[in-house]
């Protein structure tokens, strides 16, 4: 059997509803949603890179769809999210709600809506002849695109799920593109992964304000018994991306082999088993590392012997690889920063260095006892303390 | 143990449309590393050398090897439009493999500004000639059992044309400059 490892794609965040998604342990897709289920918005969300943040929105929006017209707007596929402006910001999100509202919930909007937006350049993908004509501004624009939609569909409400901004450099720009938001209309409710410094530095407060809900989406806890169900989720992830049944890498349900005997069989399929499960530690439960792992050991074994699954080696390698990409990405006094701040709070870490070094998942914010606490991320180990 | 043909080329295969990196060790090894790179590339895929991250996501149906003038810039810019990379089309086959000098400007800005960018690299950023320096004298006899003649031997073959010029042999090549050098040092 051919497996198709490309498949795994660690850099394509799933859309809403694909077949791919497994629901994850504590899973911020299901808490957003009912955040917004129960009428409190904003909802801000924040996370290292690689956590899944991008799936999880994904997976709120397709909860919400029966009672919302969810709209997940990923601002970083349409613009450069250094340079964006407020303008910008307000012009996609009009154009995005237009292009789902008729593609997805399939309402027909006023013809002078469109050709706005058509002006605007903004509505890629919708063939069809936009005729009449209509100028507005960027925020009026964007109120008239929310309104339409609201008042033309069924669910009566539109949520906004909006992706990307959390690499908007910081500084007084980005304070504006938040500060557009305000321009919507007021019932439009929103969901907004927020910039590394708001998710991780103490002047959050600048951007988080008073009754506005942080979701943090974490890095998974995959060690010991508390670690189970993560490990399982990030087994049944890959297995899932490569449309393989839930008992592939289960010893004991192998009940029959063709070309070896049963024992040899069974010895096969746990070594893939614990290969697979190392990948997972390995990772310190990043989902998006744990993919690249998996698919980095699975391209050695195709160039080394033409394999389908990887070996020892070819994860150890894999390993060496991510290990060499964190390495690079410290910077001098990170070293000895991140062995100290390791097992506390990080409090006492610089801010610009924290909220780097926790962006790039080099630093995992883990719960212990209800309570935050820094942990180095696994394969940065030996470059920490090598340096 | 790692080859550095094969971190190369696992760097370049491992994301279909996806982003990777290849550290060169000064500029003058950059100019190698990209036409061996593009002797890499596989069929159709078309190479196209630039230094625009705009021209380089615009090319959707090509391998675009961004060897940029500006690496700060570079860096920046193709961590705010990432995404673009995946916008248009999921069809898309070729990675985006973007040039930087090690210890360059480039670094500097991926891990003071770029987490973005970084996630998506992580493993697919390949050294060639770091992971070569690893053990030359282990390297050197790899090589030999593999091709039956010395790293010098079999450059002397090469550079006299007797070996054909096919993508492998470029990469063989490569992997035998780099232990070349290496003895001499």
């Amino acid at each position: 059997m051919n497996l198709n490892w490309k498949a795994l794609a660690p850099h394509v965040p799933l859309h809403p509803g694909a077949d791919e998604y497994v629901s994850r342990p504590d899973s911020a897709g299901d808490e957003i949603a009912n955040w917004i289920l129960a009428d409190r918005w904003p909802v801000l969300v924040g996370g290292p890179t690689g956590v899944g943040k991008s799936t999880e929105l994904a997976r709120a929006a397709r909860l919400l769809q029966k009672d919302r017209v969810a709209c997940l707007v990923p601002l970083d596929r349409f613009e450069n999210m250094r340079r964006i402006t407020a303008d910008q910001l307000l012009l996609r999100i009009a154009g995005r709600v237009a292009f789902l509202a008729k593609e997805n919930f399939h309402l027909q909007l006023s013809s002078e809506l469109l050709a706005a937006l058509a002006q605007a350049d903004v509505l890629s993908g919708i063939e069809n002849e936009v005729k009449g004509s209509y100028e507005a501004t960027p925020a009026a624009l964007a109120r008239l695109a929310l309104t339409e939609v609201a008042r033309r569909a069924a669910q009566g409400r539109v949520t906004l799920l909006l992706d990307g901004l959390e690499k908007v450099p910081q500084g007084p720009g980005s304070l504006e593109l938040f500060d557009a938001l305000g321009e919507l209309p007021e019932e439009v409710e929103i969901v907004t992964v927020v910039p590394w410094h708001a998710a991780f530095g103490p002047q959050a407060e600048t951007i988080v304000r008073p009754g506005e809900r942080f979701v943090a989406v974490r890095a998974l806890d995959v060690e010991g018994e508390a670690g189970s169900a993560a490990r399982e989720f990030l087994r049944d992830v890959l297995l899932q991306r490569l449309h393989l049944p839930g008992e592939a890498l289960d010893p004991t349900a192998v009940i029959q082999a063709f070309s070896r005997s049963l024992t040899e069989e069974r010895a096969l399929v746990a070594a893939r088993r614990n290969l697979v499960m190392d990948a997972v530690h390995l990772s310190g439960g990043l989902p998006r590392m744990f993919l690249q792992l998996m698919a980095d050991a699975a391209t050695y074994a195709r160039l080394r012997r033409g394999g389908d699954w990887p070996i020892v080696e070819d994860l150890n390698d894999a390993c060496a690889d991510q290990a060499d990409t964190l390495r690079r990405l410290l910077l001098p006094g990170d070293a000895a920063a991140i062995r100290q701040a390791a097992q506390t709070d990080g409090r006492e870490l610089g801010l610009e260095r924290k909220v780097r070094l926790m962006a790039h998942g080099i630093l995992l914010e883990r719960m212990r006892n209800r309570r935050p606490e820094l942990e180095i991320h696994p394969l940065a180990r030996a470059a920490v303390e090598d340096a | 143990m790692r080859e550095a043909t094969e971190v190369l080329q696992s760097a370049l295969q491992r994301d279909d449309g996806g982003i990777a990196v290849v550290w060169c060790p000064d500029l003058g090894l950059r100019d190698w590393l990209v036409s061996e790179v593009d002797s890499l590339a596989p069929t159709g895929a078309r190479p196209l050398r630039t230094d625009s991250v705009a021209e380089a996501i615009a090319a959707e149906d090509r391998m675009a090897l961004l060897v940029p003038i500006d690496e700060t810039e570079a860096v920046l810019d193709l961590d705010g439009s990432r995404d673009k990379v995946i916008a248009e089309s999921r069809m898309r086959k070729y990675p985006l493999v973007l040039f930087l000098v090690r210890n360059g400007d480039g670094a500097r800005a991926l891990a003071e500004k770029a987490p973005s960018l970084s996630s998506w690299i992580g493993g697919s950023d390949a050294d060639p000639e770091d992971i070569a320096n690893i053990d030359i004298q282990a390297e050197r006899q790899r090589f030999a059992e593999r091709t039956g003649q010395t790293p010098d031997a079999w450059l002397a073959a090469w550079r006299a044309g007797g070996i054909p010029r096919t993508g492998d042999k470029y990469a063989l090549a490569y992997f035998a400059m780099l232990l070349e050098g290496a003895e001499r040092a």
